[in-house]
């Protein structure tokens, strides 16, 4: 079995077939992430063809349908993508001949660095599949009310989930519910990292008084609890959607651009940048073309775990009323209502509260993974 | 100090005084900072600023005078001015819901947050380094396999969520346990004695605390364990061994106190999620202190209350940082003698 | 001979393992230190002396290191290798005390020096209270450190390189013993710092009649201070006799190599003779006499056959030459 993960050219860029069928060529090395891409690929596939013609509805329908299902399919080939190109991820430190090596040991860390970013990686898959399908999965529309005879029916095999206090369905209220909380989490990461990156390398390469300006401006944001600016906000604006993104990417930017700094700060001073300047190429073209390939695999990382903490903040957000407002379903509203009647009908607030813990532990797996990945002297 | 010239260290513990005086000297921008911050969002919101601060319960006149008193009639620069000389002398305004200053009630409201918050942090790193130590101690063992799991879980998890959970259990199948489920003191608090009331308080911090620190335990239990793998290859403990002593001492005193050093810093990390999670928890369990005096605020458009709450909980992230440096200090001679 | 020699190491294996599986860092490895001599174990970086000296006190990492079945070491006849954890505990800074390769990450920066000392103190002997500050001051001032009583309140960031050493020496003297297994103790030093510690380990050698077993890659070092000197390569001991005879007549060609390449302060200018190749790495041991692809007088009997210790005119060596030459 090669150990090489990707295919390389003698220029060293990957396969130009990777590039259309990430991980593909990973199917060719033997490897469980081969077996993982050919599955994911042929179910898409599957899924598609038999249900084209609700597909092509389902994009048509709604704009936040349209952004969702791109988005998801964006999150599942970035995760096939990332599984297949694995050796491209490691950087080339020193190991530590002291680490751990004993063929048990050395056993156990790969078994489980490998278990548990697959594992990660299949559930964040399953997601999105999931989110991706939800017209198709729910059983029941989210917003359809029955007040005379379903109110708050305990978990059975007509409603898994039971039903809430004006009758709708669970199961579907949390289906949908994972739809708009993937999207508020990815877009405000999304935002986070535009703004992180770029204030960070603006303060890592030019230094001086703008660095100095700019990293104290990060202190004081870090300065308040990401809940406490939230709700200050919310307070003094209307709660929506929209808002909650943007604030969301706004009090999630200060860990990224410290570490987009301190990356370049390292990057700056190697030699293979001083030749760019020598050549005369701008500031702008030195910081995208040489420096930023390098910070990006931190920033994934980061990003990876930060969409866990999206998630995390709306659905206090929206447990505390401030956030998504009823009737749409919010994971964290869905807790609120279920908090209300916690003692008489404990499955409301339950099942939403478990499908964020494995959400967001998903992300933490693959985040974890990911580091591992990208930095070998990593003690696990 | 007695040490002499051939030794490699510059002298003074004056260095420690200067070290925490200049991060104390770096606050003040910051504090600066936080009341700017919260003036812009309070005066970049759309529309006519009066309207914002209209109430339908507030009788005009007492409008009219906060109207006067917050200078709302001047420029900008001037309000923000009497801002900033309000906030940082500790004048916040009046509350519009209780019609009290905003200084009373928050000071009611702030040492109940500070008992929560104190309780949570000896649980979240009291707990958190003890699992880690023990992870690493056991490193790949069942035990360790256990926690990893069990702490990856506890950090995905919602705080509010777990305590719904606690108090669900609470008030059903752990309900012998008689622990409160809201609130700081029970009905008949004011009849207790001395110790009684203690007692009393003591039971209702219980499920807070664990709602509150449980998830970021878990955090620093992760943590924890990276640092002590990391301490327990290094040369200094094979010395230890080599010295004979018994591998407790080697594992307590010698790997221990090495790792505790970079969680310390954890400590200023964990203060803005600590704070935030306090005011949700307050909010879950009706726990009287300063984040449920701010909910409360926001639904009431409280905006004197929000505001100053909103400052405060940013100080008490500040403060809390510079306690956690000197703390640093104390814990790493190789700051204090620089 | 020494009737019963203090310490006595034979047919030492040490096996680690990454990820291509285990290889043996010593292969084999025998030796004797004798009461109140100094011996010297020289080799270059990779040879598997530090691994054989931190077997002694069973202080390899494990996993991934592994002492093999068939190994032992004995301390006045009682094997060390199976004994009990308190027994062993007991030797380690009792009878038998070791000094690192770097005093900086030897010593736990967040103690003072002086406790670190007196926690050796305290674990060999019976003195309590201020009797084991008094014996701290009294070791650091043995040791060669001036103003004893203050250093010993310092941290070890506040200290020299040199100084670091001196206080790991009197953390290794605080149980008294009988024998000290010094690591390389002063590579990470200054040269000039380097003859300071050395003359200072040969001093309290004799005074205390303590053996000393001194390992090192540096031949200058072990020409100053050691009585017998034992020559290792790539996990195995290929040369050992009176430091004097081995400098002299050295009978192995990688002693003869090593000798070679040190500059010779009578002829300035004179060209540097490395050996030829490198150290091989444990996964990659050549077949025969580990030294033959680097060898330049090697016979097609050194790729086939290894070689054991053989009484040479002046020392002994496993070299297949000693054997064929009359």
């Amino acid at each position: 079995m090669s150990k090489r993960t990707v295919p390389e050219s003698h220029s060293g860029q990957p396969d130009p077939l990777d590039i259309v069928f990430p991980g593909i060529s990973a199917l060719f090395a033997g490897r469980l992430s081969g077996a993982l891409t050919l599955g994911s690929w042929l179910s898409l596939l599957a899924v598609a063809w038999f249900r084209r013609r609700r597909i092509l509805d389902l994009l048509a329908v709604s704009q936040w349908d349209g952004i969702l299902a791109l988005l998801s399919l964006v999150v599942l080939l970035a995760a096939i993508w990332v599984a297949g190109n694995r050796g491209r991820f490691r950087s080339t430190g020193l190991r530590d001949p002291r680490v751990g090596r004993s063929p048990m040991a050395l056993a156990g860390r790969r078994f489980r660095r490998h278990h548990q970013a697959v594992l990660g990686l299949a559930l964040l898959a399953a997601l999105t599949v999931v989110t991706l399908l939800t017209p198709v999965l729910a059983p029941f529309d989210p917003d359809t009310l029955n007040l005379a005879t379903g109110r708050l029916l305990a978990p059975s095999a007509a409603h898994w989930m039971g039903t809430d206090e004006l009758g709708r369905d669970l199961l579907s209220r949390v289906l949908y519910g994972a739809r708009i909380s993937l999207t508020i989490g990815f877009l405000a990461v999304l935002i986070a990292i535009t703004l992180g990156t770029a204030i960070g390398a603006v303060a890592g390469y030019a230094g001086g008084w703008t660095d100095t300006i700019l990293m104290r401006t990060v202190d004081l944001f870090l300065s308040f609890p990401r809940i406490v600016l939230l709700i200050t906000v919310v307070a003094v604006f209307e709660p929506s959607i929209a808002l909650i993104v943007v604030v969301l990417g706004l009090t999630g930017w200060m860990g990224v651009s410290r570490l987009v700094r301190g990356q370049v700060l390292s990057v700056r001073e190697r030699e293979y940048v001083q030749a760019a300047h020598a050549l005369g190429y701008g500031p702008g073209r030195v910081l995208r073309r040489h420096i930023l390939p390098n910070v990006l695999t931190p920033v994934i990382v980061a990003a990876t775990l930060g969409i866990g903490n999206a998630i995390l903040a709306e659905a206090a957000l929206s447990y505390l009323g401030l956030g998504v407002q009823p009737p749409t379903a919010s994971w964290g509203n869905i807790i609120q209502s279920g908090g209300d009647r916690i003692i008489d009908a404990w499955w409301i607030a339950t099942f939403p509260g478990l499908a964020i813990v494995l959400t967001v532990m998903s992300f933490n797996l693959v985040g974890d993974g990911l580091r591992d990945a990208l930095d070998p002297r990593h003690v696990e | 100090m007695g040490i002499g010239d051939r030794v490699v260290a510059r002298p003074g513990g004056a260095t420690l005084i200067r070290y925490l005086g200049r991060r104390a000297l770096q606050a003040i921008p910051l504090l600066i900072g936080i009341v700017t911050l919260v003036f812009l969002i309070l005066h970049l919101a759309p529309g006519d600023p009066t309207a914002i601060w209209f109430n339908p319960n507030i009788p005009p006149e007492v409008l009219d005078r906060m109207r006067a008193n917050m200078g709302l009639d001047q420029p900008l620069y001037v309000q923000y001015v009497r801002w900033v000389k309000a906030f940082l002398s500790g004048d916040f305004g009046y509350s519009y819901t209780q019609f009290r200053p905003v200084r009373d009630v928050i000071g009611d409201a702030l040492p109940n947050t500070l008992l929560l918050s104190g309780t949570s942090l000896l649980v979240i790193f009291g707990v958190g380094c003890a699992v880690g130590s023990l992870q690493a101690v056991r490193q790949y063992g069942p035990t360790d396999s256990l926690l990893t799991f069990v702490t990856l879980f506890l950090y995905s998890m919602p705080g509010f969520w777990l305590g719904l959970m606690l108090i669900l259990a609470a008030s059903t199948s752990l309900s012998w346990l008689g622990l409160p489920v809201s609130g700081m003191t029970s009905v008949d608090h004011a009849m207790l004695g001395p110790f009684g009331k203690v007692a009393d308080v003591a039971k209702h911090l219980v499920l807070p605390t664990i709602a509150l620190g449980l998830a970021s335990a878990a955090g620093v239990a992760r943590y924890m364990r990276g640092e002590m793998l990391e301490v327990i290859r290094q040369d200094y403990i094979r010395t230890a061994r080599a010295k004979g002593l018994p591998e407790r001492t080697v594992i307590l005193r010698h790997a221990l106190r090495n790792a505790l050093i970079p969680v310390v810093s954890l400590l200023g990390l964990y203060l803005p999620l600590l704070f935030g999670g306090a005011l949700v928890i307050e909010v879950v369990f009706s726990w009287p202190g300063m984040g449920r005096l701010m909910y409360d605020g926001v639904l009431a458009r409280d905006y004197p209350l929000v505001m100053a709450a909103s400052f405060l909980f940013g100080v008490l992230v500040v403060l809390g940082n510079l306690i956690a440096d000197l703390l640093y200090a104390f814990v790493d001679p190789r700051i204090r003698y620089e | 001979m020494n009737p019963t020699p203090l310490l006595e190491v034979s047919d030492l294996r040490v096996g680690f393992s990454n990820e291509e599986g285990e290889a043996l860092a010593v292969d084999g490895v025998s030796f004797s230190v004798g009461a109140g001599e100094t011996l010297g174990i020289v080799g270059e970086s990779g040879c598997g002396k530090s691994v054989s000296a931190l077997s002694i006190l069973g202080l390899v990492a494990d996993p991934p290191g592994r002492i093999l079945p068939g190994s032992s070491v004995r301390l006045r006849g009682e094997e060390l290798l199976t004994a009990s954890p308190a027994r062993l505990r007991d030797v380690r800074g009792g009878e038998i005390a070791m000094v690192f390769q770097e005093p900086m990450t030897s010593l736990n920066p967040v103690l003072r020096v002086g406790d670190q000392i007196a926690e050796a103190v305290r674990r060999h002997t019976d003195l309590r209270g201020d009797a084991v500050k008094e014996r701290v001051v009294s070791l650091l001032d043995r040791v060669g450190i001036p103003d004893p009583a203050d250093r010993s309140r310092a941290w070890p960031h506040q200290l020299s390189g040199g100084m670091r050493q001196r206080a790991m020496i009197a953390m290794a003297l605080a149980g008294d013993p009988e024998l000290l297994i010094a690591d390389e103790p002063t590579t990470a030093l200054d040269v000039t710092i380097q003859v300071r510690i050395l003359k200072l380990l040969d001093d309290l050698r004799r005074e205390r009649e303590m053996a000393l077993l001194l390992i090192t890659h540096d031949l200058g070092v072990v020409a100053q201070v050691a009585d017998r000197v034992a020559v290792m390569y790539a996990g195995r001991i290929v040369e050992e006799g009176r430091s004097e005879n081995l400098f002299a007549r050295p009978a192995h060609p990688y002693t003869a190599g090593l000798l070679r390449s040190i500059p010779d302060p009578d002829r300035p200018g004179e060209r540097l003779e490395a050996i030829p190749g490198s150290v091989p790495s444990p996964h990659d041991w050549p077949s025969g006499c580990r030294f033959h692809p680097r060898c330049t007088v090697a016979l097609d009997r050194c790729l086939r056959d290894s070689p054991s210790l053989m009484e040479a005119p002046a020392t002994r060596a496993a070299c297949w030459l000693v054997e064929e030459t009359p």
